[in-house]
């Protein structure tokens, strides 16, 4: 228990708890503020986004070397802390369906989450943790303007310009679903096996 | 602080620049119009980037966290997206939001209004943007050089200041900060008689027109009374409908494809040239009952003698197939002159918009009186 507690401490856990809160609440604010229901799957999205976003500066410690050294299987601890990184944020966005207006329904929830978490994690692997969100986050804003919230159209084929879409789809699209997946099993293998970029 | 600053804003004009080049390349084999407005309305875009970089470089020197840039990117977004709807809420203002609006980084203005490509922004409204966003911006690297409580407190003054000045230039509203571009409406007419006209942000699209316009007029010419004589383009109004048009001139929307070409087959176009008799609706397609558009596709069918051709994409017909034949084999039950003079009735109503059934006029009992 006193690792777990100095390892969360060491990786600013409440931190980034407080943040994916913060964010969850500010943008589930903006949710139930407004009656137009064209924006709403795009805000559950970013809360998504700014959720994982928030996992990202933990995936490394203060320091690379030090973290080396140490004699422990540090894959399937990396794997851990990944995803319950990401179940942590799914589990906040599903549970603003307690307050009676949910974000989204919960299999959109754990798509966006997955997806995104899986491109933190690639992004931790090859950017390093502090650029980790660069991948998500660029790749999300760039595919926003085809949200209808936006005025645009999700492409309905090919499939892979469904995939490249994949975060906008309407939830049950498979190709979207499937990259979500992919994207989800290739970040927690690269993240675990490969690590942190220093 | 200075240098870096600078070069964050450079880059991120530079980046704006180089989209906008490339939209440039992209369209510039097909334009026909580039005034030099649309120059200055891009420049207001490259300068609405500057703040933007300051601010957020300020809020990095303030808040030195790994979690600052992606939240403040998610929340800037949906703040963009939420903000706007928020604080204007369209049907609260009738569909024509204040004109602080344009103050926002938002994207609801494009929906408002008619067809982009006809209309500019005054210089009034680029005038005020400009201003705010320079305020804007000074305030942003005040914020990033201040270093006392104080002088961030004093760096939000050139926001404040800069909002009040730009409030007070604006218009009321978002309608009033655009006007008609009176060079990209201009008319790019055939040399030779007769007359088809595009306007000039279509000039590419006239070589598509011709044709079908002139199948259009000759058919008209063969089976009706005073036949329009020539084919412009309608670019649209604000508010569509309910003017009266000249009975010399088809009016005719074009839809264009991404190489500025018509959208649609030279079929489709004869179809929506004849639709109601060489008419434009009086009434906007969104308003429109069934009646007036069976009547208008009865007529255009009249005069074709065949039915429309096979939709083309992205474009959409009220199907009634079934009825706008019911309303053809009525109006051919008559005596040919008598025909003739019901769709010629129906193109007078058109062109006066005098509120008639169009339906009665065609194949109503009482007779197009």
């Amino acid at each position: 228990m006193r690792w777990l507690t100095l390892y969360l401490r060491s990786r600013s856990a409440p931190a980034a708890l407080v943040a994916a809160l913060g964010a969850t609440a500010a943008l589930w604010w903006l949710h139930h503020a407004i009656d137009d229901p064209q924006p709403r799957p795009l805000l559950a999205l970013l809360a998504a986004l700014a959720g994982t976003a928030a996992i990202a500066p933990g995936l490394a410690g203060a320091d690379h070397d030090l973290d080396r050294t140490a004699a422990i299987a540090w894959p399937p601890r990396r794997a851990a802390h990944l995803t319950t990184g990401a179940a942590i944020v799914a589990g906040l966005l599903a549970a603003t369906a307690l307050t009676g207006d949910p974000f989204a329904h919960a299999a959109p929830i754990a798509r966006d989450v997955l997806g995104l978490g899986g491109l933190v994690a690639l992004g931790a692997a090859i950017l390093g943790a502090a650029r980790a969100p660069l991948l998500p986050v660029t790749w999300t804003l760039l595919v926003l303007r085809f949200s209808p919230a936006l005025g645009g159209t999700p492409p309905t084929r090919p499939s892979w310009k469904q995939a490249l879409t994949w975060m906008i789809q309407p939830a049950g699209t498979t190709s979207a679903t499937v990259a979500a997946v992919l994207l989800g099993v290739a970040g927690v293998l690269a993240y675990a096996v490969f690590g942190p970029r220093r | 602080v200075l240098p870096t600053a600078a070069a964050m804003a450079v880059a991120a004009v530079v980046g704006y620049a180089g989209m906008f080049a490339a939209g440039v390349a992209r369209v510039g084999p097909t334009a026909s119009y580039l005034p030099l407005g649309s120059l200055l309305i891009a420049a207001v875009g490259a300068l609405s980037l500057v703040p933007a970089v300051w601010l957020g470089m300020a809020a990095g020197s303030r808040l030195p966290s790994a979690l600052t840039p992606p939240l403040l990117a998610v929340l800037g977004v949906a703040a963009l997206l939420i903000g706007p709807e928020l604080l204007f809420h369209a049907e609260r203002y009738g569909g024509d939001p204040p004109a602080a609006l344009l103050l926002l980084p938002s994207t609801g203005v494009a929906r408002t209004g008619v067809l982009a490509e006809f209309v500019t922004v005054t210089g009034r409204t680029a005038l005020s943007q400009a201003l705010w966003l320079t305020a804007l911006a000074a305030s942003g690297l005040a914020m990033l050089a201040a270093a006392s409580r104080g002088a961030r407190v004093a760096a939000v003054l050139p926001a404040v200041l800069g909002a009040a000045v730009a409030l007070s230039l604006l218009p009321g509203t978002v309608s009033a900060t655009t006007v008609f571009d009176r060079a990209a409406i201009a008319l790019v007419c055939t040399s030779d008689a007769p007359e088809v006209c595009v306007t000039r942000v279509h000039a590419a699209a006239l070589d598509d027109l011709r044709g079908p316009a002139r199948r259009a007029l000759a058919i008209l010419a063969a089976k009706l009374p005073t036949p329009p004589t020539r084919v412009v383009e309608d670019y649209g109004r604000a508010s569509p409908g309910q003017q009266p048009q000249r009975p010399d001139t088809i009016l005719v929307q074009l839809r264009l494809s991404t190489t500025g070409r018509a959208a649609d087959p030279p079929d489709e176009l004869l179809w929506d040239l004849l639709a109601g008799a060489g008419t434009r609706p009086c009434v906007a397609p969104s308003e429109a009952s069934d009646r007036e558009f069976l009547a208008r596709a009865a007529a255009a069918e009249w005069l074709l003698g065949q039915p429309p051709p096979a939709l083309a994409a992205g474009k959409e017909r009220p199907a009634h197939p079934g009825e706008a034949g019911e309303a053809l084999t009525t109006l051919r039950r008559l005596p040919a002159g008598e025909q003739r003079a019901r769709v010629a009735a129906l193109r007078q109503a058109e062109l006066a918009c005098d509120g008639r059934d169009l339906l009665d006029i065609l194949v109503g009992p009482g007779g197009h009186r």
